[in-house]
């Protein structure tokens, strides 16, 4: 993990702009998440993410890392403060202390996890097909090509896998609730 | 239960996965306006559609992160501090370059935090540290540094604001979106880039800018006093539009038409107040008005154009709708 980190840090030093990209993509909603946490500001939060990683960029030649994921976060957070300071939104910031990594996830992460999961409990075809409707947005004819079916199974089968998410998705969050 | 006003499932996963045919889309707006089970049900069919979605929207959200991060880093438009002076350097002397370099570095570093204001429920006013003048619309926020630097100034928008920006020689002020690059040298404007519409616009009061599309600038459109463009999200095209004389009616509160077609009429009410409007028949945006309107509010725009032409409203799905009485 830690070595996985310095070689993208050595390789960002170099301007390898592919190694910015995957650090990027690795921790851009995790960061947003915590940005938001302590801003309570979709917007903010975009802000200081974008001017965590321009700061990174600009000085990729002097950083010295170790370990990504506790820096981002640290730099996320004191960004983040720096933003209610200016905007007043928090009387005193000692109020505020940094949130434990695990904090900053845990529900939203819960939530996917579970939608995963139930995804995952779909028969095979039917698994296929929503997955290519809902997170690749193909047309139901687009589909029906690619798997030679007709639409209309398309059709039938997004009704069931929509239905069966319907019926389990309250239970199975509230079961992951009580889990924890 | 509700299963005897529920929606079926296979309706479900059609309506929301664009599949629908006209008719389906039809009568589920017709139920939807009118049936308060049937509205709660679809309320279920969201939540759940929505929940399966959200890996989905954080991959397009950090897609678009990611873009607009790039505009920032490596653009050519964006390297000018420090950058050109360092390549000029270069063929003279490596050497002394490699020493002078952190030197170069350090002003970036000490680079100022951008401010980020965010419009609440009323217009803002801005003077921002040059002496350009910013109406921010509500809901809107525009991201700037307390001071700017000494080659450029730089400001990044999301909504819509109107700028009357200060010439200053060899320092160019850029007006950010997701989308594009607006780049002034001394003139009033108006940029819009909402989220939820399909193109994103800019519209010139007085002098001239310059806007560039995509990633690296490439495309770029010089447009003039009276002139107003669209890029357009789908296509990721930019077009010439002729100027709506209300563009900048959610600045002044005035709203004026001349014979203008209610199909005009209604579009402009839409952008001004940004609430969806439209009509279930054709011969209605064909009728024509003629008046002005001063600081009213959406709902008096409305009640005044049902009197004037005999039409009632009714609100379907978050869509005001007119209709012959």
């Amino acid at each position: 993990m830690g070595n996985a980190d310095q070689e993208l840090m050595q390789r960002l030093a170099q301007g390898d702009a592919g190694a910015f990209e995957t650090v990027f993509r690795t921790h851009y909603t995790l960061l947003l998440r915590y940005a938001c946490k302590i801003t309570g500001d979709k917007a903010a939060a975009e802000d200081v993410v974008q001017l965590v990683f321009a700061n990174i960029w600009e000085g990729r030649k002097r950083l010295e890392v170790k370990q990504l994921k506790p820096y981002l976060l640290r730099a996320t957070h004191n960004k983040s403060l720096t933003f209610l300071m200016q905007h007043q939104r928090q009387a005193s910031l000692e109020l505020l202390p940094p949130l434990a990594e695990e904090e900053v996830d845990e529900v939203d992460e819960q939530r996917e996890e579970v939608v995963r999961l139930l995804i995952d409990a779909l028969p095979e075809q039917r698994r296929r097909i929503f997955k290519m409707s809902r997170l690749d947005g193909l047309k139901y004819r687009e589909i029906a090509t690619q798997l030679g079916l007709s639409v209309k199974t398309v059709e039938a089968q997004m009704g069931k896998a929509l239905q069966f998410l319907r019926s389990s998705l309250p239970q199975a969050l509230k079961n992951s609730e009580v889990s924890d | 239960m509700k299963q005897t006003t529920g929606i079926d499932a296979a309706l479900a996963a059609r309506l929301l996965a664009g599949e629908a045919s006209e008719s389906e889309k039809e009568r589920h707006r017709n139920r939807l306006a009118g049936d308060a089970d049937y509205r709660s049900d679809w309320a279920q069919w969201l939540w759940v559609w929505d929940a399966a979605g959200t890996e989905e929207a954080e991959r397009r959200d950090c897609d678009v992160a990611w873009t607009r991060l790039q505009r920032k880093t490596h653009s050519p438009l964006f390297l000018l501090k420090g950058r050109t002076l360092a390549l000029s350097l270069a063929a003279a002397a490596v050497l002394l370059l490699a020493l002078l370099l952190p030197l170069l570095w350090t002003p970036a570093a000490n680079q100022p935090e951008l401010l980020v204001t965010a419009g609440g429920d009323e217009i803002q006013e801005l003077v921002l540290e040059d002496g350009t003048r910013v109406s921010l619309n509500t809901n809107s926020r525009l991201s700037y540094p307390e001071e700017f630097g000494p080659h450029e100034r730089r400001v990044f928008l999301s909504g819509e604001a109107w700028f009357e920006v200060e010439a200053q020689g060899g320092r160019p002020f850029y007006v950010e979106t997701d989308e594009l690059l607006v780049k002034v040298v001394g003139t009033a404007f108006n940029v819009r880039s909402w989220p939820e519409s399909a193109g994103v616009s800019v519209e010139v009061g007085s002098g001239r800018v310059e806007v560039h599309a995509g990633l690296d600038g490439a495309e770029h459109v010089l447009l003039q006093k009276g002139e107003g463009l669209v890029f357009h999200r789908g296509t990721q095209h930019l077009e010439h539009v002729p100027l709506n004389p209300n563009y900048l009616a959610w600045k002044t509160g005035q709203l004026y038409f001349e014979d203008t077609p209610l199909s005009e009429v209604l579009q402009t009410l839409e952008r001004t107040y940004r609430r969806p409007i439209t009509a279930d028949h054709p011969s209605i945006f064909e009728e024509k008005l003629g008046g002005s309107f001063s600081h009213q509010s959406f709902e008096y725009v409305v009640e005044v154009l049902c009197a004037t032409f005999q039409l009632e409203q009714s609100t379907v799905n978050g869509v005001v709708v007119l209709s012959r009485q």
